[in-house]
């Protein structure tokens, strides 16, 4: 009798012993930690930070779940893995939009660039087709002052560029496109009145 | 049998006791953490960590700092585990992103609030400054700084509509100062340049009270509304559009400024055919006796290079009609209104040619 109490209360020992020592995911954490980081690599935060924000959610509450299951006797860790299983997953579509969305940022102001330049050669072309009288040098005079701010900021935004600034460019490209189209229609208006008789 | 029976239920006391003793170990924190991170999340939604970041990284390093000492006690035997600390800095962490998300919300609210305000202002003065100054000649500089203001300005109404507040308030902000610096220098050249407007308003009415009492015809050309005016008897006869040199603000300095001058002065020659690039022409009397003053005053002061020379051959000529003033200094109008004051004046019909026949209050709209 002697024997079996001490056997009963060893397996219950046993039992309790073993089921609090259930395997941390630890292969899963680090995986999902390292997909995080390479979205973050990818700048993920800059192009595309609502899906980190996410990202970096989902991989909390797998972290907090690890937790909660290592505090306790009969840890499961099945929920914090599926977690985990799924920021890995997600974390490397996360990266490739954050390339795509700047890839395509890049592709938008290069156009824009080129045609904010076409547009000036066209403006300057425009002006050197003007009456050559003085009357028309007058009239151009303030455009050119114009057509040369507009030309300082296409250099601007390429050397932003060039620099990897893609996010603040954008704006600032497409204000000076607005700005040479409205040079264009004034320059059209001012040949148009010079040419006047 | 009293053995026996204690071998039996000491089993059942100890299962009893350590179950008991379980029961009543502190409880882990998740809830609580569960908790805090859903308020960052939520705060995350609201864009704390840019419009109100400082509270966001708070209620975040609060959050790193429970997670942190959770897993510490966590390495601990789990009798010895205490996780109060822990939810105190889940607590705190949950109540940081709250605040945060609260105050960035109202954050973004005024920006809203501010930049519309702002860029509906800032409109609002550019289009002052177009209906006032557009036509007005001003210093490259000031005209490419102007331009550079409204590419700024542009710029940030875009991050505007974007809801990139603080890239918009960046660039509005600066923009808009920079349109009010060169709106006031505008607006101050302009006013000193009016302060002369009493003197021009009495060498009109001069001109008009000579031209009654002499029954003869008189000229006057206000420059800032561009047109020139003949008179006959006292009466106004006629009014026509004219085109001035494209440096028309100011009296004319030197030969060479592209101004046209202001003062009295009358007609020396009527010229036609051949002897005039622009149709026909009136030739005035500049220099005068005052403007040769002026001058050579201001060559004595080092105002104009000793070189320069005080310039001549300034007519109302034809040739305008372009809407634009281009001229090197000379007033034109258009042929057929050149054929009509040719006819109508003689040699010695008096010029006064005036900055503005009307107040810098009636001509500015501010």
């Amino acid at each position: 009798m002697k024997k079996f109490a001490f056997l009963g209360m060893l397996t219950m020992g046993m039992v309790v012993l073993f089921a609090s020592c259930a395997k941390v995911p630890q292969a899963a954490i680090d995986g999902a930690q390292a997909a995080v980081d390479s979205a973050k690599i990818a700048e993920a935060a800059v192009y595309v930070p609502e899906q980190l924000t996410a990202l970096e959610d989902s991989m909390k509450s797998a972290l907090a779940e690890v937790e909660t299951q290592k505090s306790k006797f009969f840890a499961n860790y099945d929920k914090a893995a599926s977690t985990l299983t799924w920021v890995s997953a997600n974390a490397g579509q996360v990266a490739q939009n954050a390339v795509t969305r700047k890839a395509q940022l890049k592709e938008e102001i290069v156009a824009v660039i080129a045609e904010v330049t076409a547009s000036l050669a066209e403006n300057k072309e425009l002006v050197a087709k003007a009456p050559k009288g003085k009357e028309g040098k007058a009239a151009l005079e303030a455009i050119n002052s114009e057509l040369s701010v507009v030309e300082a900021t296409i250099a601007e935004c390429q050397t932003a560029y060039d620099n990897g600034q893609y996010v603040g460019t954008i704006d600032k490209i497409k204000a000076a496109k607005d700005k040479a189209a409205s040079i264009k229609e004034e320059l059209t208006a001012a040949i148009d009145k010079t040419k006047k008789k | 049998m009293r053995k026996r029976l204690f071998f039996i239920i000491l089993p059942i006391i100890t299962i009893t006791i350590v179950t008991i003793w379980i029961y009543n170990l502190p409880q882990p924190p998740a809830a609580q953490v569960n908790q805090a991170r859903n308020a960052i999340a939520e705060a995350d939604k609201s864009l704390s960590g840019k419009y109100s970041a400082s509270l966001y990284k708070e209620a975040v390093t609060l959050y790193d700092s429970a997670m942190h000492y959770w897993k510490i006690e966590n390495e601990k035997i789990f009798f010895n585990r205490k996780y109060s600390h822990i939810e105190s800095l889940a607590l705190r962490s949950e109540k940081k992103a709250i605040l945060a998300k609260e105050r960035s919300i109202n954050n973004v609210a005024s920006f809203q609030n501010r930049l519309g305000k702002t860029i509906k202002e800032t409109d609002s003065l550019l289009k002052q400054y177009d209906q006032n100054f557009n036509k007005v000649p001003w210093p490259t500089a000031l005209k490419k700084k102007e331009v550079r203001a409204r590419l700024l300005f542009s710029e940030g109404k875009l991050a505007f509509d974007k809801k990139d507040y603080l890239k918009s308030a960046k660039c509005i902000d600066k923009a808009t100062e920079q349109i009010h610096e060169v709106f006031i220098v505008a607006k101050n050249e302009m006013k000193n340049y009016f302060d002369n407007h009493p003197e021009w308003q009495q060498q009109v009415d001069n001109a008009i009270a000579r031209s009654r009492k002499q029954n003869a015809p008189a000229i006057v050309v206000d420059k800032f509304a561009g047109k020139c005016y003949l008179y006959h008897s006292g009466k106004l006869i006629s009014t026509w559009d004219a085109e001035l040199g494209k440096n028309w603000i100011g009296d004319k300095k030197m030969k060479g400024d592209k101004a046209t001058p202001e003062g009295n002065y009358y007609v020396t020659a009527k010229k036609s055919g051949r002897n005039t690039t622009y149709y026909k022409a009136l030739l005035i009397n500049y220099p005068n006796e005052e403007d040769k003053a002026s001058f050579a005053a201001a060559k004595k002061k080092g105002q104009i290079p000793s070189s320069a020379g005080i310039g001549n051959n300034i007519e109302i000529h034809g040739g305008g009609g372009k809407g634009v003033h281009w001229t090197d200094g000379c007033v034109a109008l258009s042929n057929p209104d050149m054929d009509k004051i040719y006819h109508q004046v003689t040699v010695g019909t008096p010029v006064t040619i005036v900055g503005s026949l009307r107040p810098f209050e009636e001509v500015f709209n501010f």
